[in-house]
């Protein structure tokens, strides 16, 4: 086959890709399913909400959000200068996170496929490779909001200034990179990788070169200008945030041993909060790769690739042992310095995926180089596009959902916006004359549907709302030690718990063919009028509500044709 | 094939399909599976 021809086929294997990647979210229309887990009952659900809310952009310094866990600033939440409040506002939920989903996974193949192709792949015959593994890295099941997507694209621009190879196009990518990631994901890590990666640079070289300088400083000011909001609440003394009383070590198996097993687990599988990756085969080929035996011929151009491959090889140990352990070097520090538990630096596990395609690449090329044949490397690639399928949660689901088999409650589903228009019509009273907790459900799907709850998830909160809220919850904290370490010790999810139900996911996700009964449920009734509250939003029957203070008001079942995965129990507080 | 060959493509086809099993099925075996897959 001609080259032009051979082009046309590779290009059109990759449409086929992303057609089976995209098509299953595309076609199952209000039936998709979206991530659940920091996403719909999280992330991306304060975006809607503030929308929603006609929030987004105040910047208002005593702007209050509140169906919000009681009512908490607006600052606590997201900035609304960013292109997934815009795909929100333009779109709303569903289709701008489909958009979102779209782009991200555009960007991922286009920034990968380019950086491999200026740095790492140049060769005009490794065309085939680049697309194999930019396919492969757009499959990563990132979150849309952190900004994995634009990576390739900031460390080609790092580079072009190192290599004083920059244009204008690269001052405006890190100008614009924090419209479309997150400062505490990306923000933090990506400037002390980029910090550190110059510093490196310049000792070799035995130069001071500040252009690479000013392109950290000007990614850094973008930041801090989008996230501006935040970051004054973090100075704003008057706000005591939950996180005070933050210990996050707490609730981790703080020691070595404990520590080096995450290193391995996380050198192999990355982080979910990353993007699984299965990445024990890549790193086997690496090695094999390091090892093979190269004809004379052209060893030494191998060189450069191979140290290139081993310096990524050491930043995935490195990574992977310094977010290991963490919490074992930072434990004894925390009476000194919290803000190493507070902050968690060792977030920059979230450049794994990243680094793991990186040496996938190099690994092949060189295998290549050293004898291997070309349909053995096409298998080893076709092999990663299964296993990056197949780890990709969204794209199961939709699967699932597209064959007729849903195990997840999809899009339309999760916010049953029918049944909770009919709940909010008998209580006949403006919503925000009473407030609501849940249980066996998220919260955001209350406040989503109108309703002003206490409860909630948030990364910050006033302290004086958990305080208050702990009352109404001790009776079920006192029955489970893990419940009480989960809430005291960290508290971002500021839920009605149960100890019968634990701590799963699941059990916010309680569907209405499960008919679950709790037998003994200690809640504080006083304390929650106290608050406020009038209505408990139950996904899960009480055997005995009047023992906590409650009685059932009403019983809410979706139509058989409803789009709905709840059903509510109505309980009131007497 | 030479024996890295072999070897490579045996460890890729391998955890293609143990990632077919426990990404689709894990999580009625796994419980930590469960939140996402």
């Amino acid at each position: 086959m001609c080259k032009f021809g051979r082009e046309k086929v590779l290009w059109g294997g990759a449409l086929a890709v992303c057609a089976l990647h995209f098509g299953p979210l595309l076609l199952n229309g209000p039936d998709a399913y979206v991530r659940i887990h920091d996403n719909l009952e999280g992330e991306w659900a304060w975006l809607m909400l503030l929308v929603k809310l006609g929030q987004a952009l105040d910047v208002h310094p005593g702007a209050v959000v509140s169906p919000v866990l009681g009512g908490q600033p607006r600052m606590v939440l997201p900035s609304g200068i960013s292109v997934n409040v815009f795909f929100v506002w333009l779109l709303g939920g569903l289709n701008g996170y489909k958009a979102s989903y779209l782009l991200s996974r555009l960007l991922a193949f286009f920034g990968m496929y380019r950086l491999l192709h200026t740095y790492f792949l140049p060769s005009e015959d490794q065309g085939w490779l680049r697309l194999g593994i930019a396919l492969s890295f757009s499959l990563v099941p990132f979150y849309v909001q952190f900004g994995v997507a634009l990576q390739p694209f900031l460390l080609h621009s790092l580079l072009n200034l190192l290599r004083h190879k920059d244009s204008w196009s690269d001052y405006v990518c890190l100008l614009l990179a924090p419209l479309y990631s997150s400062i505490v994901w990306m923000g933090t890590s990506a400037l002390l990788l980029s910090g550190l990666l110059w510093l490196g640079w310049s000792v070799q070289k035995r130069r001071l070169r500040l252009r690479p300088l000013l392109g950290v400083l000007l990614l850094a000011l973008s930041y801090v200008a989008v996230n501006f909001p935040l970051l004054q609440l973090y100075l704003n003394s008057v706000f005591i945030s939950h996180r005070k009383a933050y210990d996050a070590l707490a609730m981790l198996d703080v020691n070595f041993y404990a520590g080096l097993l995450e290193a391995l687990f996380t050198c192999t599988i990355s982080h979910y909060h990353v993007g699984i990756v299965v990445a024990l085969p890549l790193l086997v080929a690496a090695v094999a790769a390091l090892r093979a035996r190269a004809k004379a011929s052209v060893a030494s151009s191998l060189r450069y690739r191979s140290l290139q491959l081993m310096l990524c090889l050491a930043l995935v140990l490195l990574i992977s042992l310094f977010y290991g352990l963490y919490p074992y070097a930072a434990a004894p520090l925390d009476d000194f310095l919290p803000l190493l538990s507070e902050l968690r630096l060792n977030r920059m596990i979230i450049f794994l995926p990243l680094l793991f395609f990186i040496i996938l690449a190099l690994a092949l090329s060189i295998l290549i180089e050293k004898g291997f044949s070309h349909q053995a490397a096409a298998a080893l690639l076709a092999c990663q596009l299964v296993m990056g399928f197949f780890a990709n949660d969204e794209w199961i689901h939709n699967m699932r959902q597209l064959l007729g088999h849903p195990v997840k409650p999809s899009y339309a589903e999760f916010w049953a916006e029918g049944l909770f228009r009919r709940i909010a019509a008998h209580i006949g009273k403006p919503p925000a004359s009473y407030r609501v907790v849940c249980l066996g459900m998220h919260p955001v799907v209350a406040q989503y549907n109108g309703f002003y709850t206490l409860d909630g998830l948030l990364p910050l909160y006033s302290l004086e709302h958990k305080q208050r809220f702990r009352a109404i919850i001790a009776g079920e904290l006192a029955k489970d030690p893990r419940l009480a370490a989960y809430f005291d010790e960290w508290g971002n999810r500021c839920y009605v718990f149960s100890a019968e139900l634990g701590l799963s996911d699941q059990n916010y996700l309680i569907g209405k063919q499960q008919s679950i009964a709790l037998r003994d449920f200690r809640f504080n009734a006083e304390a929650f009028k106290r608050a406020g509250g009038q209505y408990v939003l139950s996904a899960a029957r009480l055997e005995q509500p009047e023992r906590s203070g409650l009685r059932l008001n009403a019983v809410f079942s979706p139509a058989p044709d409803e789009r709905c995965w709840w059903k509510i129990y109505l309980y009131e507080a007497i | 094939m030479s024996r890295v060959e072999c070897w490579l493509v045996f460890v890729f086809v391998l955890f293609a399909l143990l990632s077919v099993l426990v990404f689709s099925w894990g999580r009625y075996v796994f419980p930590l599976l469960d939140s996402f897959y």
